[in-house]
């Protein structure tokens, strides 16, 4: 069974992150915070 | 595994409380939401599309999904009202009542077909979407249907309730087991894209993960400093990612 480790934590929210997701090829992150921004996230090549 | 995530762009265009969030892949679409307002934009530029719905009287989305492989987007609008947009025309395609009372958790399957809904009125049901034909009524005084999950294939529905985990077969009704978390009030569900297993968080700020056969814990990941809100996998299941209210998204493999 697949297990998980801690890779990396994404920070620049500055208030609670209200929800996440990531695009199913596993290359981009999408979060909204409370403190009123959206933000896109994706890796290097 | 390595990876390195960085920061593309920081949108703003909610002014309200904010939501939720996700991503269409193939279309590349990016959908948020705050308290009285859905916004559409272009994932890769960051420009917004459209808004998808606001107005006078504000649209308050308690809940909203997508499914991966079709363009529908279902979600709340308040009083037990289901909508659901498809993404490409940007046009609702279908409206109808899902529940008496206000709809606090949707969840939908990849293939867009098979729709969860759960309300304060203690019940989830279960939708056929093209035919937005109920399937299935789970009651459960106890549920906690903001926390709510259907397993890939539409067999097997989970939901958060006080302190515990339930896994239902909702085609014959039966609860199958029940799993004791803590689980946090607003804890989000998540089955693995395998639907082997099933994913929550806990009062002590842990992500718990069980195996769906046994309900046995088969992994516990600490990390966050506080309360875990969101949960969310890529499609082979190899990363997950967690939002939390220590202000960090935390990424796992």
């Amino acid at each position: 069974m697949k297990t998980h480790q801690l890779i990396q934590t994404l920070t620049g929210h500055t208030k609670t992150v209200a929800d996440t997701t990531i695009s199913p090829n596993g290359q981009t992150i999408a979060s909204i915070s409370w403190d009123g921004t959206v933000r896109v996230w994706g890796q290097d090549p | 595994m390595t990876a390195n995530f960085r920061c593309l762009h920081t949108l703003r265009g909610h002014k309200d409380i904010p939501g939720f969030v996700a991503i269409h892949q193939e279309r590349s679409y990016l959908i948020t939401n705050s308290i009285d307002k859905l916004i559409l934009w272009d994932l890769n530029s960051g420009e917004q599309l459209c808004t998808l719905a606001q107005g006078g009287r504000p649209v308050i989305i308690s809940s909203m999904v997508k499914s991966s492989n079709a363009p529908i987007l279902a979600c709340d609008v308040g009083n037990g009202l289901i909508k659901v947009w498809n993404l490409d025309t940007r046009k609702q395609t279908l409206t109808f009542r899902g529940h008496a009372f206000q709809i606090v958790g949707l969840a939908i399957t990849p293939d867009g077909k098979t729709l969860a809904s759960g309300s304060c009125d203690h019940t989830i049901k279960v939708w056929n979407l093209p035919k937005h034909r109920e399937m299935g009524l789970v009651v459960d005084p106890e549920v906690n249907s903001r926390s709510i999950a259907i397993s890939p294939d539409g067999q097997t529905l989970a939901h958060g309730s006080i302190n515990e985990l339930k896994i239902w077969d909702w085609k014959t009704i039966s609860e199958i087991y029940k799993i004791d978390g803590p689980l946090w009030t607003y804890a989000p569900v998540v089955f693995s894209p395998d639907g082997k297993t099933i994913t929550s968080a806990t009062t002590d700020h842990t992500i718990k993960t069980w195996q769906l056969s046994t309900g046995q814990v088969v992994q516990t990941l600490n990390g966050h400093t506080d309360y875990v809100r969101s949960l969310s996998f890529s499609s082979n299941g190899q990363i997950l990612v967690s939002g939390s209210s220590d202000n960090t998204i935390k990424v796992w493999t």
